[in-house]
Order: structure tokens, then C-alpha cells, then sequence
């Protein structure tokens, strides 16, 4: 009785790095299936991007955003059964003082 | 009017007003920030400067809140910690000075793949209840325009402002009026390719004259500072350090200017 807890905290141990890392893919992949890439004009140090991602944060589709000023891009995760549109994302950019390229450039990758 | 009185006007109006005018044009220039962006900035501010009896010593800590209320208007609070010191008499004044509000608008902003440019004018006042002998005890509003032009890893920033001061009138003796200008060439450097840190070198030019309104008064004050500094950025935080010195202070200025140094920290959120 005392050897089959021992084995199964042995395997609990061993399993929970396992089973977190298989989950950080999972979530990993199903963030790169659902991320858009934006591309936003005026953004000129790292201070600007806080400003960004806190106004697309706002928008309830997005699980999560993450600007570069040195690219002039912008990356939002949606959230799963989600649809983010266009002009939510440009009223946002607005809000922000940017501007959201004319060019329907925005991508899954 | 005897010497001692001079003396005292222009620790009491054109001091403070020197001082807080070169600044240097990063403090609150700039175009308007986010909606719903705080920006909260401290400094320490050492100003070295003398006159025919001594010198004269000053620390100031400004603290400042800014708020972005809407894309085009932002709202900023300052106020600060006034420290200075007469070496001749052996005199120390020190205290809270007058809070500052200002309101910036967006008059214009252009955002393209390789340029922005934008142009903010502001409206400001101080509010006079700051320590006797610091604050000074008048209502002095002032309005200014900020122009900021930044091709991409580039930026030069233009701030212009006159301050009235005593618009009201209360005080015995009638202060000069003061303008001051402000030009920052600045280069900002990716230090690694996500950009999340930054270093940008700067080099700034303060010009600050007095205006005097009335009949019959000495030739103004002015004063002309080249200030090279910089700034290192780690995402929203930034670590600012300015070194302002005198190149030209008119015929024969009362208080001399020496040099300054304003280090500062600001933090975005």
C-alpha cells in the first residue's frame, strides 16, 4: 500500500512538468492559430507601445496584444470562438494617437 | 528702489521663473500621449548659479502626473520641492512650491510609415499657495505650443510659451512677463531588436527672456543654455539625465547662471 502511493506521487512528480509544458503548447499554438498582425503608423519609442496594447486590451475579442515600435507592428491574440474586426482595431489604434496602415495587410501567422 | 529690494524682486519672480523655465523641453513637450495613459515623472534638479555677493544654490524635485483624459487633450499636475541657498547671507528658503496645471490639446497629428508630426498647443497656471518665499504668491498663466517632428529613429521637438505673470495684478510690484523656447534634437537607438530598451542621446537649446510691460524698466534678462543629455528607456520606464549649459546671459545679468543638472525618472502605465 505505502510502495503504490509512493509510485503514484513518483508519477504525479514526473507528470505535472509534462502535462504544464504539453498545456504551454497547446495555448502557444491555439495564440499563434489566432493572432493577427497589424501593421500601425507613428509608434517612435517603447513608452508607445504600453499606450497601444492597453487600448486593444479593451476590446473584448482580444485575449492579449503586443506592439513593436521598431517594426510598426502590432500582434492581437484573439480569443477562441472570437471575431475581431478590422474597425474595432483601428478606433483603438486611434484612441492611442496611431494610425492603422490603409493596406489590409493583417495576417494569421 | 534700494538694492536689497532688486535683490529680492528677482529672487522672489525672476529666479523661480528662470529655473522653471529651463527645464529642458522633454519635461512636459511632446505631442499628447494615449487616452488613458498615466505618466508619472520625478526629477532632481541642481542649479548652480551667483551673483556679486555669493553664490546661489537651488535643488529642486519636481513631481509630476500626467493623464491622457482623451487621444487629443491631456491633463498634467506638477508641483515640487524648492530648496535654495544665498552663500553670502547664509540663508536658506525652502518648501512646496505652487502647483502647476496645464492642459494640452492636439491641434494636429500626422502619423506615416516614416514620419509623425504633430503640433499641441497648452494652456497652464500655477495656483498661489506654495510656501512664503517660494511659491510665488501671484496668479501667472501661461500658453504655449509644442511641435514635434520625428522621422522614425529620429526627433526634434520645438516648445514655445509666454507666461503672464501677476495677470491680476496683486502684487506691489509689476513682474516682467517671460518667454521661453525650446529646441531637442534627439536620436533614439533600439539597444536590442525587440526595441523593449532604447537609448536616445539628446541635445537641447533653452532660451528664456523677460518682457517687461510697463514704462521704464532695466534692459530684460536672458538667458541662452545649449543642454546635451540623455535618455535610457526600458519599456515604460525611462531614465532621464540633462546637463544645461549657459552660452549667452545678456550684458550683465544680476545672477549668473552656471550650470545645471536634472536627472529624472518617468514611468508610464
Amino acid at each position: 500500500m505505502k510502495r503504490s502511493w509512493r509510485n503514484i506521487l513518483l508519477a504525479a512528480v514526473l507528470m505535472t512538468p509534462l502535462a504544464l509544458w504539453a498545456q504551454k503548447q497547446d495555448v502557444k499554438q491555439a495564440a499563434e492559430r489566432d493572432t493577427l498582425t497589424y501593421t500601425v503608423y507613428g509608434m517612435d519609442c517603447p513608452g508607445c507601445e504600453g499606450g497601444l496594447e492597453k487600448q486593444i486590451n479593451k476590446i473584448p475579442a482580444v485575449l492579449s496584444s503586443e506592439a513593436s515600435w521598431v517594426d510598426q507592428r502590432l500582434w492581437v491574440v484573439v480569443k477562441p470562438d472570437s471575431v475581431l474586426k478590422r474597425e474595432d482595431v483601428a478606433f483603438r489604434i486611434k484612441k492611442a494617437n496611431f494610425t492603422l496602415a490603409e493596406t489590409p495587410d493583417e495576417k494569421k501567422e | 528702489m534700494s538694492r536689497f529690494k532688486v535683490f529680492a524682486l528677482i529672487c522672489l519672480f525672476i529666479l523661480p521663473a528662470v529655473e522653471i523655465a529651463g527645464q529642458g523641453i522633454s519635461f512636459d513637450a511632446g505631442i499628447t500621449p494615449a487616452e488613458g495613459r498615466i505618466m508619472l515623472r520625478s526629477q532632481y534638479r541642481h542649479i548652480s548659479a551667483s551673483a556679486t555677493s555669493g553664490s546661489i544654490t537651488t535643488r529642486m524635485v519636481p513631481i509630476v502626473v500626467a493623464y491622457g483624459l482623451k487621444p487629443g487633450v491631456t491633463l498634467m499636475a506638477r508641483n515640487m520641492y524648492f530648496h535654495r541657498h544665498f552663500s553670502a547671507s547664509d540663508v536658506t528658503v525652502k518648501g512646496i512650491n505652487d502647483p502647476y496645471l496645464l492642459a494640452k490639446f492636439r491641434l494636429y497629428r500626422k502619423n506615416t510609415r516614416n514620419w509623425v508630426v504633430g503640433v499641441a498647443p497648452h494652456v497652464a497656471v500655477n495656483v498661489p499657495i506654495g510656501a512664503t518665499g517660494v511659491g510665488s504668491s501671484t496668479w501667472n498663466p501661461d500658453l504655449g505650443v509644442n511641435v514635434s517632428f520625428r522621422p522614425r529613429f529620429f526627433s526634434v521637438d520645438f516648445s514655445a510659451r509666454y507666461r503672464i505673470q501677476d495677470i491680476t495684478a496683486a502684487s506691489a510690484v509689476d513682474p516682467p512677463d517671460n518667454f521661453a523656447a525650446d529646441l531637442a534634437a534627439s536620436h533614439i537607438i533600439a539597444l536590442n531588436a525587440s526595441g523593449e530598451s532604447a537609448l536616445a542621446p539628446v541635445v537641447e537649446f533653452n532660451y528664456f527672456r523677460e518682457v517687461f510691460t510697463g514704462d521704464g524698466q532695466a534692459a530684460p534678462d536672458q538667458l541662452l543654455m545649449v543642454s546635451p543629455g540623455g535618455t535610457f528607456i526600458f519599456s515604460d520606464i525611462a531614465f532621464e539625465m540633462l546637463f544645461q549649459l549657459p552660452l549667452y546671459q545678456g550684458s550683465d545679468p544680476v545672477v549668473k547662471q552656471r550650470y545645471r543638472l536634472i536627472a529624472g525618472l518617468k514611468y508610464m502605465f
